[in-house]
């Protein structure tokens, strides 16, 4: 099985926040288009690296993992596909709660 | 062509003679003054000057209502009517945070927004005592002095008082690492996951400020303000505690949740009824702070607040409160107490303010 591993922290920004690339540089909107939905088209399963950051927003989260579900993937392809590596259990969570 | 040659003799000393009388009937005409000082006199005339109250604050009726009076003075004058301002400093004795940010953030608003002739001036109080030079350093400090083109009070800010020397102060229409910049300042001073959570909050404060507060004109009567900015001051107060506040000059929390096709109605009911003995202010920030659904209807959209409100509470230090309209609703995370109030003047905006006791947090291990 092909593994992808994407780090918010290191590959994306320290500071991640915001919903649409109009708020601002380091938004989730961004962080699907670049990061997510290529890594998803190239790879059977997909780690993101939560930890390391600033402070992750429910905006962020939402527009980039929750905004998935509204461009067409489906939330069981998506269960499947990804894991998450962090040390906040709630962010794992709430990330899996936009798919349901 | 001949020169003409300068006259001489008696004539000479005649024409001294008129220029010396003219001189004098000149002087008395200005009742004894000289030029530069008619000058100085003229450009004061033509400046309308506000008085700016003697403590800022939101939290207190009094000086609430003088701070939110100042604002509404400048934007008549300066947004309104076009006339230049002098802002007159020399009554101030106290800065409290929440009244400064809200007063900077009109300051700031209103040059962004007038033109580029009109003339912004202010005016410092004595520095005769302790309290007036906190209030001239303070102003310093955050960089309204610049703006408003007076001289700074020190070049070197190291100098200054304990507690203005703390005062930062950012601004900026976008979500980028400027908030988090200021407040990871205090990056080991602060418990790492605390620090984390507050940037969040902070985060979603502005995020809330972009996507909700200029939905609509403000509606004072000044035009559209077309930036979606945001504003913000950290400072540290005599006892220790670090103060965290942001804020949005839009329309408020309360005109948000009723802007058409933007909330579930029926949810907004049911959250009216919840809080039906709170006045509606009060009652619009309760219900966003436990609304889960977005400006767009969609689930799991638009519950930044509750996150603006956990900031501190899961570390059981410090306290929060949320300003917007005339409503206020705090909650002190050492008692556990929720304060709410409602007050006779309204802001026009937007702020929140967290704040933490520095080094009580101690350090964790999960940063």
């Amino acid at each position: 099985m092909d593994d992808g591993m994407i780090s918010i922290a290191t590959d994306f920004s320290r500071s991640p926040a915001g919903r649409f690339i109009s708020d601002g540089p380091a938004s989730g909107e961004r962080f699907r288009r670049d990061f997510l939905i290529p890594g998803l088209q190239r790879h059977d399963r997909l780690v993101v690296d939560l930890d390391g950051t600033r402070g992750i927003g429910s905006s962020f989260l939402e527009e980039a993992f929750g905004g998935l579900v509204r461009l067409g993937f489906s939330a069981s392809e998506l269960m499947r596909k990804f894991v998450f590596k962090t040390k906040d259990p709630s962010l794992e969570s709430e990330i899996r709660s936009y798919w349901k | 062509m001949r020169a003409i040659s300068e006259p001489s003799g008696p004539l000479r000393w005649r024409r001294a003679r008129r220029k010396v009388r003219q001189r004098e009937k000149r002087h008395i005409r200005r009742g004894g003054l000289r030029r530069w000082h008619l000058a100085r006199r003229r450009l004061n005339s033509e400046f309308v000057r506000i008085f700016a109250p003697e403590v800022f604050d939101l939290s207190h009726f009094v000086t609430r209502s003088a701070t939110l009076r100042f604002c509404k003075s400048l934007r008549e004058a300066y947004l309104r009517k076009r006339q230049n301002v002098l802002l007159d400093f020399s009554r101030t004795r106290k800065l409290r945070a929440p009244g400064m940010l809200v007063a900077v953030a009109e300051i700031d608003r209103a040059q962004r927004m007038g033109q580029t002739h009109q003339l912004l001036r202010c005016r410092l109080p004595a520095a005769e005592d302790e309290e007036g030079q906190i209030v001239q350093q303070v102003l310093d400090q955050i960089g309204l002095l610049e703006r408003l083109e007076h001289p700074q009070i020190h070049s070197d800010k190291s100098v200054f008082h304990d507690t203005v020397r703390n005062w930062r102060y950012a601004t900026g229409t976008r979500i980028d690492s400027k908030p988090g910049d200021v407040l990871y300042e205090y990056e080991g001073q602060l418990a790492p996951s605390l620090i984390q959570k507050m940037n969040v909050g902070l985060s979603e404060a502005v995020i809330n400020s972009l996507h909700h507060a200029y939905a609509r004109d403000r509606g004072d009567g000044c035009g559209k303000f077309r930036e979606r900015r945001w504003w913000m001051f950290t400072s540290e107060d005599d006892e220790g505690h670090l103060h965290v506040l942001i804020c949005d000059l839009g329309i408020g929390i309360s005109k948000s949740l009723s802007l058409p096709g933007k909330w579930d109605r029926s949810l907004l009911k049911k959250f009216a009824t919840l809080f039906s003995n709170d006045c509606p202010d009060v009652r619009a920030i309760k219900t966003a702070l436990v609304i889960g659904e977005s400006s767009t209807g969609e689930k799991h959209r638009g519950n930044g607040l509750p996150q603006i409100w956990n900031a501190v509470h899961e570390n059981d230090v410090g306290g929060v409160a949320i300003f917007s309209g005339h409503g206020h609703v705090g909650r002190s995370m050492e008692t556990g107490e929720l304060s709410d109030g409602f007050y006779k003047s309204g802001l026009l905006g937007t702020l929140i303010s967290w704040q933490v006791p520095i080094g009580a947090a101690g350090s964790d291990s999960d940063g």
